[in-house]
């Protein structure tokens, strides 16, 4: 059977084909290559206008009239337009039956070539075309992720604000709420009933409840700000588990529990890290088996284990209880935020559900982890480590060198005069009520104007400076007055920072400015006390002592 | 229906209506993600939900929108990175017609699970357009106006389209304005 093409067919088959006479000149072109290159190809010698690529043994006319290989060549000096197929000798001439070979990189894709330069027998065409939708993709690929990372930054700062609003509402809460537990706690001085004193109790118990609700909503607020600062302080291991003991073993044996802390064989002693935040954990986890155990009771056991790194140890805790245990699933998103067992955990049981978040934050910031095992109506365990550097015994702070005693809110010194510069009115109230003790000379003022103005007209032994204040802020009434001081040549006054805002770098700046305490809102009354005493003693700037949330320098 | 068609109904809203309007159109339509892929198979469901509700929230006939999505898609389709096919499709009306179903034939070979149309080029005499437009799916011919009418455009024409139904398909008459026939 013999299959004849008339010039139509030949043109709409193979658009690109070149027919060659028997001398290897150029007879005749199909229409892309006419089109392409205005005709030029016709009457030229072969070889003069394209080049083969394959075979690359091919030099000749005689040489290509022979070759059975498939053919791929290009225009010279025209790059981008590459063509194959194949040799159909015929007696009076040579048919090149070629196809355009696609550029399938997108870079690339600036093809002269349109759809009728294609032969619809071949898959070039859709080779082209599938190049394009491989651009596409990864067009898309690169929108989408540009997109979701604006949509993770966008959602990022979404929290940061709520997080921010948390913490700014939690402490405008916590303003009024220290006016209500400082005098819940200056009334329980003064004579009640006992009916009168119950009251005193259940609000003096709710206010700490709200209050350690509050904490934990400010807690998870500057750790998801990233504004959460692990101290590095020297602290004892033993004191720590002294600590939960003495909170929680009474509540135990109230419920008729065993409580039992194991600290292992080299274990004890002195590290550098946060034990404020390392007791945060423990208690957190103890608080929680206490709750969730209704018999039985709840082990504790601390160990210490190396690390790689040379003077760093892995501190771990376990807390295993014999409570009401959890399923699977519920112990997979404990560790989440706002996340209870369950709903009626809450209703059962209370809390924020933050407790857990929390404590999993502290552990990532303190290199550790965190991690809960637990069976249904067996009980739960859940340990923690986190990494801490060993520590010598030298470097310990030694609390039993303060002058005071913890307990006492006995006033170490009477007849001072103090003055104390605080905006809020209820809190001149707590404050005039707190110092009552010290039978004190007490200026109050408003705002660090006022401090600075009073300050001027009358000596006094030491000041309590609110940090801040409207007209001007507790710092810089401190700095002007240590700027006069100095200047004038004139007594230094010890001056207490009392501020809520507590963060390292906080309390640094107010020490930069030139306080020599600090004491954290809310205040206790003891710690102010005890504060007072020892600064109206000790010479400010050469006493190194730690009096519960208060700090002297 | 590929992603593309989502992308298109997506930057015709957000062009036309604005962010706000796009969310209530997500919203409407209950489609859980905004973000589409050009080249992957969506459930025409998905289409056929977001274009009903940009419908409803723009207050338009479901063939008036059609028609209007119709205008946009060539306008998006060359704003893509599948301009260069379009380019290679034919530089003036009658080759870029001719060249539709060719079109359609390499998509369909590249993306072998997607349903397209086919077209046939009748007759283009004298100003005279005959383009006869085949799809298994209904009610999408005010959609193939628009992109008629966006063509028109895009070549310098301006012309009437009739259309009407014939043996399953759906036959456009394009009449070119007579200073400018094809």
């Amino acid at each position: 059977m013999t299959l004849t093409l008339d010039e139509t067919e030949l043109d709409r088959l193979f658009p690109a084909y070149l027919c060659l006479d028997l001398h290897g000149t150029i007879a005749s072109a199909g229409p892309s290559l006419q089109k392409l290159n205005d005709g030029d190809f016709v009457g030229r010698d072969f070889f003069d206008v394209l080049q083969l690529e394959r075979p690359n043994d091919v030099t000749d006319i005689e040489a290509l009239r022979r070759t059975q290989a498939p053919l791929i060549l290009q225009a010279c000096g025209n790059g981008t337009l590459r063509l194959r197929g194949i040799v159909v000798e015929k007696p009076d001439c040579l048919y090149l039956l070629l196809g355009h070979i696609p550029e399938v990189d997108p870079t690339l894709q600036k093809t002269p070539l349109s759809f009728s330069d294609f032969s619809p027998t071949d898959g070039s065409l859709d080779i082209l075309l599938a190049a394009e939708v491989r651009k596409a993709l990864l067009d898309d690929a690169h929108a989408l992720a540009v997109e979701l990372r604006e949509e993770k930054r966008a959602a990022e700062a979404a929290n940061v604000a709520k997080s921010s609003f948390l913490a700014a509402m939690s402490h405008e809460i916590r303003t009024p709420m220290n006016g209500v537990l400082g005098m819940a706690s200056v009334l329980s001085q003064t004579g009640l009933e006992a009916s009168q004193r119950d009251m005193l109790d259940i609000i003096t118990q709710s206010g700490q409840s709200l209050l350690t609700i509050l904490n934990d909503i400010l807690d998870l607020s500057k750790i998801e700000s990233g504004k959460l600062e692990i101290e590095r302080t020297s602290f004892c291991l033993d004191e720590i588990v002294r600590s939960c003991e003495a909170l929680f073993g009474m509540k135990a044996e109230e419920k008729g529990l065993a409580f039992d802390i194991q600290v292992r064989e080299g274990a004890h002693g002195t590290y550098h890290g946060d034990p404020t935040r390392i007791r945060q954990i423990l208690n957190n986890l103890v608080s929680n088996a206490i709750k969730f155990t209704d018999k039985g009771g709840v082990d504790i056991r601390v160990r210490r284990t190396d690390t790689r790194e040379p003077g760093v140890v892995r501190l771990e805790f376990e807390v295993e209880d014999t409570g009401i245990g959890m399923h699977s699933e519920t112990t997979e998103r404990l560790f989440s935020p706002f996340t209870q067992a369950d709903s009626s955990t809450n209703r059962q049981f209370g809390g924020t559900g933050l407790g857990l978040a929390i404590s999993k934050r502290l552990c990532r910031l303190m290199d550790g982890w965190i991690q809960a095992t637990s069976e249904f109506g067996t009980g739960s365990m859940f340990s923690f480590f986190v990494q801490v550097a060993v520590n010598d015994e030298a470097s310990l702070p030694k609390p039993e060198a303060t002058p005071f005693n913890h307990q006492s809110t006995e006033p170490v010194s009477r007849g001072l005069r103090i003055l104390a510069a605080e905006d809020n009115k209820t809190n001149r109230i707590l404050l005039r009520a707190f110092l009552e003790p010290l039978d004190a000379d007490l200026t109050m003022v408003k705002n660090g104007r006022e401090a600075v103005d009073a300050w001027r007209i009358r000596d006094f032994d030491i000041a309590l400076m609110d940090i801040q204040m409207p007209v001007m802020d507790g710092i810089a009434a401190v700095k002007e007055i240590r700027g006069c001081e100095s200047r004038e040549r004139l007594v230094r006054i010890p001056i207490i920072a009392v501020s809520a805002n507590a963060m390292t770098h906080q309390v640094c700046e107010y020490l930069e400015a030139g306080m020599d305490a600090h004491i954290a809102k809310p205040i206790d009354q003891a710690e102010l006390l005890q504060l007072i005493g020892l600064m109206t003693q000790s010479p400010p700037g050469h006493t190194e002592a730690g009096v519960g949330n208060a700090r002297a320098w | 229906m590929y992603g593309m068609i989502q992308q298109a109904a997506r930057d015709m809203v957000l062009a036309r209506y604005g962010e706000e309007v796009w969310q209530a159109v997500l919203g409407e339509s209950g489609l859980t993600s905004e973000h589409f892929i050009s080249a992957q198979a969506y459930d025409d469901t998905i289409t056929f939900s977001l274009l009903s509700a940009i419908g409803t929230l723009s207050d338009m006939h479901q063939d008036e929108l059609l028609e209007e999505f119709g205008k946009f898609w060539i306008e998006f389709a060359e704003a893509s990175p599948y301009s260069s096919v379009l380019r290679m499709a034919g530089d003036d009306l009658v080759t870029f017609l001719s060249n539709l179903d060719r079109m359609h034939a390499s998509i369909k070979s590249t993306m072998p699970q997607t349903a397209v149309p086919s077209f046939q080029l009748l007759n283009a005499n004298d100003g005279h357009i005959q383009l006869v437009y085949r799809s298994e799916r209904q009610g999408l011919a005010p959609f193939v106006r628009g992109i008629l009418h966006a063509l028109l455009k895009k070549f310098g024409h301006t012309g009437d389209i009739s259309t009407r139904p014939t043996d399953g398909a759906v036959v456009f008459d394009i009449v070119l304005h007579a200073a400018e026939a094809a």
